[in-house]
């Protein structure tokens, strides 16, 4: 290996989790109105011990995993989150954190600045406390949340923003991305809204109407720039791609301990308090099917014609329709307006794949 | 430098082994760099502290180069790294245990190398739920 790409070509190849998302709890102190998770309280769930975290993060060192994410819920929250966080640095990791910044104080920040993340990733829905506090159903949270940016930059912590477009911020698209640049921080959009991970659809409601997600997923893809990754207009190499990391390089091990591919992957593989990991990592048959699948052998992909700029997703599939196989609604609607935006032709009207989008277009709430 | 204790940069540093070689984030700079099966053999017994001639012994023992090569090697390789700035001398106590020998003991040899790559690593891309995809944007691919 002497390049990135290299890095991730070896790790698919002996599927190597290089980065894994562990989610230390699903407890939170805001309540999004567009989350995908049941926000439990840890004791409510059994959530895993501050040892056995480590235990797993051992074993993740072990098997060749070097990005590890904190998620939530709010990690914060977890009284261990430092110890686990420092314990993880011992071992090498490079850390993201995700939290939603509204429980940065100093002292927090301090110890955040001490075990130099790459990234502390801030879920920020609005440039205005108006539609921040809407959003996530706390008032006050907008102003904590600005203050905690606030102290990880003045320590030099990197902060990503994060931000999900829907119909309540879509039109605060362009102050977001002032505020990021105010704030010294990146900011991701994510036009997509998915159904909750226990499958209800509430959330989906919340989602642009089609001609302004059509207006934002343009000018997502005018700040995307040349970033090519996004851009499979090699239908060829598209179709014997993998469609995703997910399950080859990358995992998700949720506050029990159990074991998905991906976030959005809804039914465990396994669960680590029974299972050593690397057990379940190479002895799970969902997921060897997972690595020998290539684009191509989506049925409900293969032949459409926006899929060089899709990222297919098996497991919204499976959330959405029960199977593997695509297409999954939420993304049909990304590539259909990415397509428009980026000037690639599209499916002709009555093919398979519109009818199908028309179908499924609004799922059952 | 000869008796001198050297350790990587644990505080700064994320690293990992994987299969015989490794791979070494400079978390300050965005450097990416990669360590050929040797170094990255190496790499671990810096976790600690290790004296240049203390791993140019290891080295003779585990793939066979005379000690005046080896110590040559660790020089530079060890050099290399203090360029990067991802050494700092070690003041603690040795560790009782030393790492293991690494799986390829006996090998044919090849010196330890050290190679750099700037990794841009803030970029959007096609799935946004989950944070490790972050890291593959193509802008790092083109850049590289």
């Amino acid at each position: 290996m002497n390049s990135y790409p290299d890095l991730y070509a070896s790790a698919e190849e002996r599927a190597v989790p290089l980065s894994a998302l562990v989610e230390l709890t699903n407890a939170c102190n805001v309540d999004c109105e567009h989350c995908y998770l049941d926000l439990l309280p840890d004791h409510r769930i059994g959530a895993l011990s501050t040892e056995e975290w480590k235990q797993i993060f051992r074993e993740l060192a072990a098997e060749g995993c070097l990005f590890l994410t904190l998620s939530g819920g709010e990690i914060l929250i977890r009284r261990d989150w430092y110890e686990l966080a420092a314990y993880a640095r011992k071992l090498g990791f490079a850390l993201r954190l995700y939290t939603n910044g509204t429980l940065i104080d100093d002292d927090v920040a301090d110890r955040i600045a001490e075990l130099t993340p790459v990234a502390v990733e801030i879920s920020l829905h609005g440039a205005t406390a108006e539609t921040q506090d809407a959003i996530t159903r706390r008032p006050g949270s907008f102003e904590r949340t600005a203050r905690g940016v606030s102290r990880l930059r003045a320590r030099e912590v990197a902060v990503v923003l994060k931000c999900v477009l829907m119909r309540r911020n879509a039109h605060e698209f362009a102050s977001l991305r002032r505020l990021a640049r105010e704030w010294g921080a990146e900011i991701l959009f994510d036009v997509e809204v998915t159904p909750k991970n226990d499958g209800s659809y509430g959330p989906v409601a919340l989602t642009m109407d089609d001609a302004t997600f059509a207006g934002v997923v343009a000018e997502v893809e005018r700040d995307r720039g040349d970033c090519a990754h996004s851009r499979h207009f090699d239908r060829a190499a598209r179709l014997a791609d993998a469609p995703c990391a997910a399950g080859r390089r990358t995992c998700h091990i949720g506050p029990t301990g159990d074991l998905s591919p991906c976030t959005q992957w809804t039914t465990p593989l396994g669960n680590l308090r029974r299972q050593r990991f690397r057990e379940l990592w190479f002895g799970n048959g969902t997921l060897r099917r997972i690595r020998a699948t290539r684009t191509g052998d989506l049925a409900g992909c293969h032949d459409c014609a926006v899929l060089e700029v899709c990222n297919p997703c098996m497991a919204l599939s499976l959330l959405e329709n029960g199977n593997l196989d695509g297409p999954s609604p939420t993304k049909c609607r990304t590539a259909t307006a990415r397509a428009a935006a980026m000037g690639v032709p599209g499916n002709a009207a009555g093919s398979t794949v519109s009818a199908r989008l028309v179908q499924i277009r609004m799922p059952p709430r | 430098m000869l008796d001198e204790r050297w350790r990587f940069r644990r505080d700064k540093l994320a690293w990992r082994i994987i299969g015989d070689e490794g791979v070494v984030l400079d978390l300050r700079s965005n450097h990416i760099y990669f360590l050929n099966r040797t170094a990255a053999a190496l790499w671990e017994h810096l976790g600690d502290g290790a004296t240049r001639e203390g791993l140019a012994d290891e080295l003779h023992r585990w793939f066979g180069p005379s000690a005046g090569h080896a110590l040559d090697d660790v020089a530079a390789w060890l050099e290399a790294l203090e360029r990067a700035d991802l050494l700092e001398p070690a003041t603690d106590p040795v560790a009782a245990e030393q790492p293991a020998a690494p799986a390829l003991f006996g090998e044919s040899y090849v010196a330890p190398e050290v190679s750099k790559q700037d990794v841009a690593f803030f970029s959007a891309l096609g799935c946004g739920k989950t944070s490790p995809t972050t890291f593959e944007c193509t802008r790092a691919l083109r850049d590289s």
